[in-house]
């Protein structure tokens, strides 16, 4: 996120659109997001570092370490289906959360606002398809 | 985009207002819309978009479905069918052009609205530019998820023991390939 310069230019919008999110401050090792649980809810991690787990053959396994900031649940908060992996708090990490309803409504207002963070989630998505196919292509 | 030549009849908000993605957008700024964009036509076979071309438009398909495969190693791969009501080639709407990752055929006469970054750009602050980015969010969603049930099916079946060790900010040249497939698959979270 930090390479995504629309962010940097237009906080004060981006603020503005996590207005009716809830802020949460959580020790190291709480978990944010549940795999397997449903996509109800958009976090903004600002500070802090989380750990990406998937279940694997019946352990864990960690996939990523993501510094903050960086927003997590994004397809789930989309499309509002099942997590796929799990992201637990590395460091105390401050974060804010927006429930699933609440993004959608903000996310569909036609205001500076909603209009940032769609081209924000948008380049964000097609960055990570981009990574994950060309790392698909390099294994396949 | 060859489109075909012959003038196509004009699209109308009628043809727009029932298609899910226009729920609830005003009819004026449906009008709006159209009057912004080229309507064009494919007949079947035709292609839309040709893989590794310049990705700067996409297609509202009004009518009709298109077919989208990817060629390696010489052999052409399927990948899915999108059908009317559904945007197309999305990615060329983004700020960052991007080459074409597939191509896109017609299967059967295709009726659509093309859209084009700078259409996106004079929509801004209307309700017909949110739906259409929601459209492209939901998309990108359901793209991303099929992207990690490959990448993880991927994982489960290689399980290196590289794996077992988290991803470190120095991996070494043997293990840097495996460590970004796992960065790429945990960013995706």
């Amino acid at each position: 996120m930090r390479q995504v310069g629309i962010l940097r230019e237009r906080a004060p919008d981006f603020a503005r659109f996590w207005s009716r999110a809830e802020r949460i401050d959580v020790p190291s090792g709480t978990v944010l997001l549940h795999e397997g649980s449903p996509g109800d809810a958009l976090l903004f991690v600002y500070e802090g570092s989380v750990e990406v787990r998937i279940h694997s053959d019946g352990g864990s396994l960690t996939v990523a370490r993501l510094p903050a900031p960086v927003l997590l649940g994004v397809t789930g908060a989309v499309d509002g289906e099942l997590r796929t992996s799990t992201c637990i708090a590395e460091t105390p990490t401050s974060a804010l959360r927006m429930r699933r309803g609440v993004f959608l409504d903000a996310a569909r207002q036609a205001t500076p606002e909603a209009e940032l963070v769609r081209e924000l989630l948008l380049i964000t998505m097609h960055r990570q398809l981009l990574a994950a196919t060309a790392r698909l292509r390099a294994n396949l | 985009m060859p489109a075909s030549s012959s003038q196509p009849p004009p699209v109308t908000p009628d043809e727009l207002s029932p298609l899910p993605l226009f729920v609830g957008v005003p009819t004026h700024e449906l009008r709006a819309l159209i009057s912004m964009c080229r309507s064009v036509t494919f007949a079947p076979r035709e292609t839309i978009f040709r893989e590794g071309t310049n990705a700067d438009r996409g297609l509202l398909l009004l009518s009709g479905t298109v077919r989208v495969h990817t060629t390696a190693d010489d052999r052409e791969y399927l990948l899915n069918s999108v059908a009317a009501g559904q945007l197309l080639g999305e990615s060329g709407l983004l700020a960052q052009a991007e080459v074409r990752s597939a191509s896109v055929v017609a299967a059967t006469p295709i009726r659509a609205l093309e859209l084009t970054r700078r259409n996106l750009s004079d929509l801004r602050g209307s309700h017909v530019l949110a739906a259409i980015q929601i459209s492209m969010l939901n998309a990108s969603a359901r793209r991303l998820r099929q992207t990690q049930r490959t990448m993880t099916s991927i994982l489960v079946r290689a399980k290196p023991t590289a794996a077992t060790r988290a991803p470190t900010a120095h991996p070494s040249p043997k293990t840097s390939a495996w460590s970004a497939f796992l960065n790429a698959l945990g960013n995706l979270a």
